[in-house]
């Protein structure tokens, strides 16, 4: 790290590139857990149709609607360019980082210090998916937990050197 | 490889033992032909797993393998039997115990490290949801 001299001018200086660096952090943090609920909602999606024997209940639906934002809270639902029963899920896949790191990727590097960042999916039957239960409001019948949300925060914790250390190289 | 059906067992053991149910007739597990049909109560098992990290030392381990419990009432029935039977078992362990809070399954260090309960309600069936997550070193690698 440089040297900053003790004047006004110089400890504005470091504290400005702290800011800067927790900012990094916080981002990188926000995109690696992002991503791996992306991930795995693709893993979890199987090539199956109404009737036919889903995964743990995942659709392209849900895994459309992963969103980070800065200082509120994304309550909109998107629905996907492409039904999951025309494409195989890696073709999917493709489309959806595209198409979701062009909005929220473009969003989280205007981050300022201070800000909030939150990821979100408001997609109604998150939380079934999540927490698992006898509920039939879709077609899928199987009823495993997913726990997404506790292993994405395990998988951020368990690596939260590697976020740190990555937001530090990124602001020198 | 982790053999994480073998720490579920382990568990399940503990968790039978507290609830005071009989696993042939209020189990269900991932595998068993059991059907809750006409049943005012009844227990479901999960196995969630967790993120597997591979050490320096050739170990292996998660840090939060979690296994989930549903204690389901059936519509219109009493959830006594139920809420009794999972305060038993949040009863059983206790990740500030070190006595209560590690499982002994031969070859791993399984030691909880948090448990978490919610509710859940649709028009058939009520449940109380337990989560467990715990630590899992494997000693094998």
């Amino acid at each position: 790290m440089a040297n900053y001299p003790l004047t006004k001018t110089g400890l504005s200086k470091l504290r400005s590139k702290l800011e800067h660096r927790v900012t990094a952090a916080q981002r990188e943090a926000a995109i690696r857990v992002n991503l791996y609920l992306l991930n795995f909602g693709y893993h979890a999606v199987l090539p199956s149709g109404p009737g036919g024997k889903n995964g743990n209940g995942w659709s392209c639906y849900y895994a459309a609607n992963w969103n980070c934002t800065v200082n509120g809270i994304d309550r909109s639902v998107l629905a996907p360019a492409r039904s999951i029963f025309d494409a195989g899920k890696d073709e999917y896949a493709g489309d959806l980082y595209e198409k979701q790191s062009g909005g929220w990727v473009r969003n989280l590097n205007r981050v300022k210090p201070g800000d909030v960042i939150t990821v979100t999916n408001s997609v109604y039957y998150g939380r079934w998916l999540n927490d698992g239960g006898l509920e039939f409001l879709t077609f899928n019948t199987e009823a495993s937990p997913n726990r997404f949300l506790e292993l994405a925060e395990d998988d951020l914790r368990s690596n939260v050197a590697q976020v740190v250390s990555s937001a530090v190289m990124e602001v020198k | 490889m982790m053999d994480e059906w073998a720490i579920v067992r382990g568990i399940r053991k503990r968790v039978v033992a507290a609830a005071e149910i009989d696993p042939e007739t209020r189990l269900k597990v991932l595998g068993s032909s059991f059907d809750p049909k006409n049943l005012s109560f009844w227990v479901e098992e999960h196995l969630v797993g967790g993120n597997l990290t591979r050490f320096s030392n050739h170990r292996s381990g998660c840090s939060a393998f979690m296994v989930q419990y549903y204690f389901y009432t059936a519509a219109g029935k009493s959830q006594r039997e139920a809420e009794l039977a999972a305060g038993k078992v949040t009863a059983e362990f206790d990740p500030a115990d070190p006595e209560k809070s590690s499982v002994s399954v031969a070859g791993y260090e399984v030691e909880l490290k948090k448990i978490s309960v919610s509710r859940d309600q649709n028009s058939r069936n009520s449940a109380v949801i337990v989560l467990f997550s715990f630590e899992v070193v494997d000693h094998a690698g």
